[in-house]
């Protein structure tokens, strides 16, 4: 609480203390209070804390239906909500719970994958706020031009994301460009029925536009001749936009564009030419990315490469050929704040040492699969790059904890290290326990860790909040008890695969009370006893993978369905469960949106009818084998589909793994 | 040419050519010429180089290379014949360096 409160607190008996204050000064302190789990602890202190904090509310997150409108009714000054993570929400009840609620201060929604949302909904909510500025629809692969003509009705909006709106055509774009001329971000990723004819319009209408996505569409060179008109385009993505080849990079370079931002990556057609005609054309370019598209590298390029010198913080040419000559060029641009270089073959040694000698802002440094390099590479990046935040090595076979203990003296800022299959053991964790700000810490197929490594990294990494360690079979329960000592922030963890765990070790993970996604693919000794710890103790659990976890059986998920409320993800392909566990576990489980369940033997046709039926409505992904789809019934397949469940039918083997 | 919506693909390092899909992998745990390497049970567009015994990790076994059909770049090899009774599983299936295959619709 702010000293404000704790004066007011000590001001001696009687009328004094919390109560002293106005509702409304006590929302303004618990404005403050930033951590989503303490406000919630605030709300329970007291009917006062409780009024003034949904008096003073401004973001809302909604997990299930049933409550949604009370929630509306409840929070006046909302601004941002956020459904996506309503199960089951559709146009009725979305429809239903907006009326009668004043949210006449909302101003960004995210509906990302509600895929029971449908144009009703959102001329319902569309009418409900009138100062609706920001809408998410990614992912709603349903929605189409009837979906885009409701969102139209927004005049006020000024970002609109319709990435992977697979319906959404030419006219419906028509419909929004005409309807929304204040927009200033729109991402159309994926919607591949948009041609040139919706992009030329699009640059025609909308003038204020600032940020564009149009990665993945058909579209081709007349649509960088609109695009190229857009005078306050700033940021501009493309990626795998196989139509387009430097004829059209040309038109965008000598466009009116403030363009800062170019992502080309993929671009099949685009060579260095064209991205050289770019650069011509926008000096003050911040940000290019052309991972994946260019074979090789034209002096033209490199050359215009130095006329970004002041203005290049970010630059990514995975995949492509370099040489000693190259990194030298790049170089030049010495305001580098990242660099990615993964897949990139000829990265040596001395090549990376002359880019960071010059480049000493450098924070992201990417050199996965970079199998060249080795210990001198990381002295040159310690030496030189001292605000190094993000570092991907995987696959840097040749790199040893000597070349790390070197970057964890001189890089106090590292956040995020990736180690996968380089090999490292447990006297690297000890150099790399120095990194006290450390978030992420991949260490994959890193077998010659151990509880001893883990030790070192559990003792001062305390910040850590990503932790993969797939495939470090010496890990034991041991090495878990240390990190659920010392790790408490953790909220990924991955020990796939590693097979010396038990129900114990479970036992120490279920202190840890942040954690969301675990996954623990083939850990043949786990049973539900170490499910149930992790069930009861980690109550923020979204995520469980638990495929070939073959001594699982209903009594594990029973413990799921009991105490994993809210639980989204789960994979359960080879456990021991039964038809009645499976349906236990999909009707309680209301959160539940996504199952992978290949070769359940166990759950007979009718197990699995009664457990899909269920949880019709809730279900958006499902993974079965194939030989599924002809004995289910259909009617059940076509109501699935009618709720917005998409099934990935897959042709696997039955095959057991150790 | 596969679909770009829908399954997961990967294509060719150099030519993006369109080499394997993600629902094909076996397993991720395996060791290339430089470094990681994925077992799939499927490959498209691909060529393939003479049968030759290779002393591998696992034993011996009969491979043979496998390159991209536009652009020739090795990009792993073909498990033909496993000597070792525990290794037959790997026969027919093929072999692609991380290093060589780029994630190409996802």
């Amino acid at each position: 609480m702010s000293e404000e409160v704790q004066r007011y607190g000590g001001g001696g008996g009687g009328g004094g203390g919390v109560a002293a204050l106005s509702l409304d000064l006590l929302g303004q302190v618990l404005d403050r209070v930033r951590e989503p789990r303490d406000r919630k602890a605030c709300r329970l202190v007291s009917r006062a804390f409780a009024r003034a904090e949904a008096a003073h509310r401004r973001a809302l997150r909604v997990l299930r239906r049933e409550p949604l409108a009370r929630l509306l009714r409840a929070f006046p000054a909302l601004e941002r909500l956020d459904l996506s993570a309503c199960a089951s929400l559709d146009d009725a009840s979305l429809a239903a719970a907006l009326s009668g609620a004043d949210l006449a201060g909302v101003r960004r929604v995210c509906l990302a994958r509600a895929s029971g949302v449908g144009w009703r909904g959102l001329d319902a909510l569309v009418a409900a706020c009138p100062r609706l500025e920001a809408v998410d629809l990614s992912h709603c692969v349903g929605a189409g031009d009837r979906e885009a003509a409701a969102l139209a009705a927004a005049t006020g909006l000024r970002e609109l994301s319709l990435e992977k709106c697979l319906g959404v055509t030419d006219m419906g774009l028509a419909k929004v460009v005409v309807g929304c001329s204040r927009l200033e971000k729109l991402s159309l990723k994926w919607c591949r029925e948009i041609s040139d004819i919706g992009i030329d319009l699009l640059s025609k209408k909308c003038h204020e536009l600032r940020s564009l996505d149009i990665s993945y569409l058909k579209v081709g060179n007349e649509s960088l001749r609109s695009i190229s008109s857009l005078e306050k385009l700033e940021e501009l993505a493309m990626v795998c936009c196989s139509c387009i080849d430097d004829d059209g990079l040309e038109l965008l370079g000598k466009g009116s564009n403030s363009l800062q931002s170019v992502d080309a990556s993929r671009c099949d057609h685009v060579t260095s030419k064209g991205l050289a005609s770019l650069i011509d054309g926008h000096n003050f370019l911040q940000k290019l990315n052309a991972a994946d598209s260019l074979h090789e590298m034209r002096q033209s390029f490199l050359s215009n490469l130095a006329k970004l010198k002041d203005t290049l913080t970010v630059l990514r040419l995975d995949g492509l050929e370099v040489s000693s000559s190259v990194l030298l060029a790049i170089g030049g641009c010495t305001n580098l704040v990242e660099i990615g270089l993964s897949k990139c073959n000829g990265v040596t040694d001395e090549g990376i040492s002359s880019l960071v000698t010059r480049c000493s802002h450098l924070r992201v440094i990417d050199l996965t699969c970079c199998n060249l390099l080795t210990n001198n590479a990381l002295d040159s990046i310690a030496d030189n790059c001292k605000m190094v935040e993000c570092l991907r090595l995987e696959s840097c076979s040749s790199i040893s904890e000597k070349g790390l203990e070197q970057i964890a003296t001189s890089c106090p800022n590292l956040k995020e290290i990736d180690l996968t299959d380089c090999g490292v053991n447990d006297a690297a964790l000890q150099h790399l326990a120095k990194c006290s700000e450390l978030l992420v810490l991949k260490l994959g197929l890193c077998s010659s860790i151990s509880d001893k490594g883990l030790a070192f990294i559990s003792s001062s990494c305390g910040k850590l909040i990503e932790l993969d360690l797939y495939r470090c079979n010496s890990i034991t329960d041991d090495g878990l008890a240390a990190l659920a000592n010392g790790c408490k922030k953790i909220k990924m963890l991955n020990l796939c695969y590693c097979n010396k765990i038990t129900d114990s070790g479970l036992g120490h993970l279920g202190s840890l009370e942040e954690l969301t996604n675990l996954e623990l693919r083939c850990l043949a000794r786990i049973t539900g006893i170490g499910i149930s710890s992790v069930a009861i103790g980690c109550k923020n659990l979204i995520e469980i993978d638990l495929k070939r976890c073959y001594s699982v059986d209903d009594a594990g998920l029973w413990a799921l369905a009991r105490y994993a409320l809210n639980l989204r993800q789960l994979t359960i392909s080879y456990c021991q469960v039964t038809g009645l566990g499976l349906c236990h576990l999909l009707s309680s489980l209301r959160c539940l949106q996504d199952v992978k369940m290949v070769h359940l033997s166990w759950v007979s046709i009718e197990g699995f009818e009664m457990a899909l039926r269920a949880a019709c409505g809730r279900l958006k992904k499902l993974k079965m084998l194939s030989g599924l789809k002809s004995v289910l019934s259909p009617e059940l397949l076509q109501m699935l589909q009618a709720c917005g469940c998409r099934i990935r039918w897959v042709n696997k083997p039955l095959v057991y793994k150790d | 040419m596969a679909e770009l919506v829908g399954p997961r693909v990967y294509s060719c390092c150099h030519c993006r050519n369109h080499v394997c899909l993600h629902d094909d992998i076996i397993s991720k745990a395996f060791q290339g010429r430089n470094g990681r390497a994925f077992l799939f049970s499927h490959a498209m567009n691909i060529s393939m180089g003479p049968k030759e015994d290779r002393q591998l990790m696992t034993g011996l076994h009969t491979v043979a290379d496998i390159y991209c059909r536009d652009c020739r770049e090795v990009l792993g090899w073909k498990y033909e014949r496993a000597f070792e009774e525990s290794q037959k599983y790997k026969e027919g299936k093929f072999i692609f360096e991380k290093a060589k295959i780029v994630k190409e619709n996802w």
